[in-house]
């Protein structure tokens, strides 16, 4: 018997290939399970919702014919600022000349100087920071502007050790800074 | 052929196999590694459920993630065991280890001599002046995570603070804002890591997935329950920059995650109009009163056909979950429904949508929800 199946396999596969049309099936064959096996596992893959997700897309446009997002996304105005309230770029400057200067000076002074040019709840946020934490001691340059929307822009400050990013608010017209990130080099 | 028997079984063997592979090899490899879960293909983990596999053993076998080398990945899988020992909710895991992301790269740092910050150490930077632990202490992952969790636990309402607002509470960081950066990635990391756990309504020991009103352990919700509509980009709207989400009129509508209102508007119709406390019509143009909202890494999603002004304010801070306005049909519309947009890279064009469907489903707050 051990010697047998080896025999039978070889007659089968020779006789198959000695026929053309047995190769074209035998590559028929591949192709169709293959491309069904891939079909099969695809299903699982491709991200569909689980139960309960909601099904794509039962046909209810509302308007198939339109669109209905913003018809062209204009780029965030440049910031304006109220009379007699300093720009954006200004507050921004001593807020980051401020915050930088933190050596020699106790955790109460430096957050006294920020609190001027910061929003309430940003001042709430560092309570309890220690100056030590600040990771630069000059500012480099006058801040970048990135307006984000109206009455909402990035500034960016470039220091000896890295790069300062405020963002400002303007809630009641006066600028404010409400956000503090930072990327070291 | 004077070849014996065996050697030509082999070599018929070998042809059929090389035509095999030369055929349809890519699909072969495709089925055998999509089905195995490489190490590369980080979603087949993510997808893999909501938590409910528990975190996985970190002297196992970890997965690969972009950026991050062994050590790091280890050091996660420590953070998230620790907070599932301490039998916190799954927010906090992800809380945690975009924490440690930020303050050590996911790097369990000794002294860096005159680099380093004060006597901060380990994988939070804890400062032993500060009480948090003897040097040894604070540079020992475990203890580490768990003195980040205790003091997490004594910040009241932190489930429902952004990310970077509950780690700045723990961190008292000079820079507040600089952990939200990690969130997206902090998140992949936990559903990694966790089964999915980053899926699962996120201030809940059940580990079940988010559903409804429920807020993801990612930080995204569900802005409306709704019947999806008209899709993104279809063959018959391919324009159409976001989805369509049916549901009645004056239902309110949630901020899908964090952030910070950048737009709130009456936007002009085609002829420039802003009219929006009437109900619009198909082809009049435009997004009616809308809002946009700026999160965490650079996502920004947008809100349109509200039914009156909306009732947040431009630089207001949102938390997922905050009622944003409520469901109209001003502008570009011919009856009540929520056009929702997703944006990366804060790119407001269209270059910068992607198709909300599947980008809220990564989230772990699939949109629909009603039928």
């Amino acid at each position: 018997m051990t010697e047998m199946a080896p025999r039978m396999l070889e007659r089968g596969l020779a006789g198959i290939f000695r026929s053309r049309w047995g190769v074209a099936t035998v590559l028929a064959v591949l192709v169709l399970a293959v491309v069904g096996i891939g079909r099969l596992f695809a299903d699982d893959q491709s991200g569909r919702p689980p139960v309960g997700a909601g099904s794509p897309a039962p046909a209810l446009s509302v308007n198939p014919d339109h669109e209905d997002s913003v018809i062209s996304p204009s780029p965030p105005p440049a910031p304006t600022t109220s009379p007699g309230t300093a720009l954006p770029e200004a507050v921004a400057y001593a807020f980051a000349g401020a915050w930088v200067d933190h050596e020699n000076v106790s955790a109460k002074a430096w957050r006294a100087r920020l609190v001027p040019n910061s929003t309430t709840a940003l001042s709430k946020e560092l309570t309890g920071t220690d100056p030590a934490d600040v990771p630069a001691s000059r500012v480099r340059g006058r801040p970048e502007l990135v307006p984000i929307g109206e009455g909402l822009v990035d500034a960016v400050i470039e220091t000896d050790s890295g790069r300062l990013t405020l963002r400002l608010v303007a809630p009641e017209g006066r600028w404010l800074v409400s956000e503090i990130d930072w990327d070291g080099p | 052929m004077s070849l014996p028997g065996t050697r030509r079984v082999a070599l018929l063997v070998a042809l059929v196999a090389t035509l095999a592979l030369l055929c349809c090899g890519g699909g072969v490899s495709t089925v055998l590694l999509g089905g195995l879960g490489s190490e590369d293909n980080t979603d087949a983990f993510s997808t893999l459920g909501c938590g409910q596999g528990g975190p996985i053993d970190p002297e196992g076998k970890l997965p690969r993630i972009a950026a991050y080398g062994v050590e790091q990945i280890r050091n996660a899988a420590i953070v998230i065991n620790v907070g599932s020992d301490l039998r916190l909710p799954p927010r906090a895991w992800v809380i945690a280890v975009a924490t440690a992301m930020q303050e050590s790269r996911l790097t369990n740092l000794g002294d860096l001599g005159a680099a380093n910050d004060h006597d901060s150490l380990g994988l939070f930077q804890q400062r032993p002046s500060a009480g948090w632990g003897t040097p040894a202490q604070v540079q020992d992952p475990a203890y580490a995570s768990r003195k980040f969790y205790e003091k997490l636990l004594t910040v009241e309402g932190w489930e429902k603070m952004s990310l970077t607002q509950a780690a700045q509470r723990v961190q008292r960081s000079a820079y507040p804002n600089a952990y939200a950066k990690h969130e997206t990635v902090a998140t992949q990391i936990v559903n990694l890591l966790a089964d999915g756990a980053a899926n699962a309504v996120g201030d809940s020991l059940e580990m079940v997935c988010a559903a409804g009103w429920q807020i993801a352990a990612s930080g995204w919700t569900n802005p409306v329950k709704s019947i999806i509509g008209s899709g993104f980009r279809t063959p018959s709207r391919p324009t159409h920059q976001g989805v369509d989400l049916i549901v009645g009129r004056h239902t309110p509508i949630r901020s899908a995650a964090s952030g910070v209102v950048s737009v709130v508007k009456c936007d002009e119709d085609r002829r420039g109009r802003q009219s929006c406390d009437v109900d619009g019509f198909p082809g009049k143009g435009g997004c009616g009163w809308m809002v946009e909202i700026v999160h965490a890494g650079n996502v920004m999603t947008r809100y349109c056909h509200m039914v009156q002004r909306p009732s947040v304010a431009v630089g207001q801070q949102v938390a997922a979950g905050d009622v944003l306005g409520r469901v109209g049909s001003s502008g570009n519309s011919s009856g009540p429904h929520l056009h929702f947009e997703v944006h990366l890279n804060n790119d407001r064009t269209s270059r910068g949508a992607v198709d909300p469907v599947p980008f809220m489903q990564q989230q772990g707050a699939p949109l629909g929800g009603a039928q």
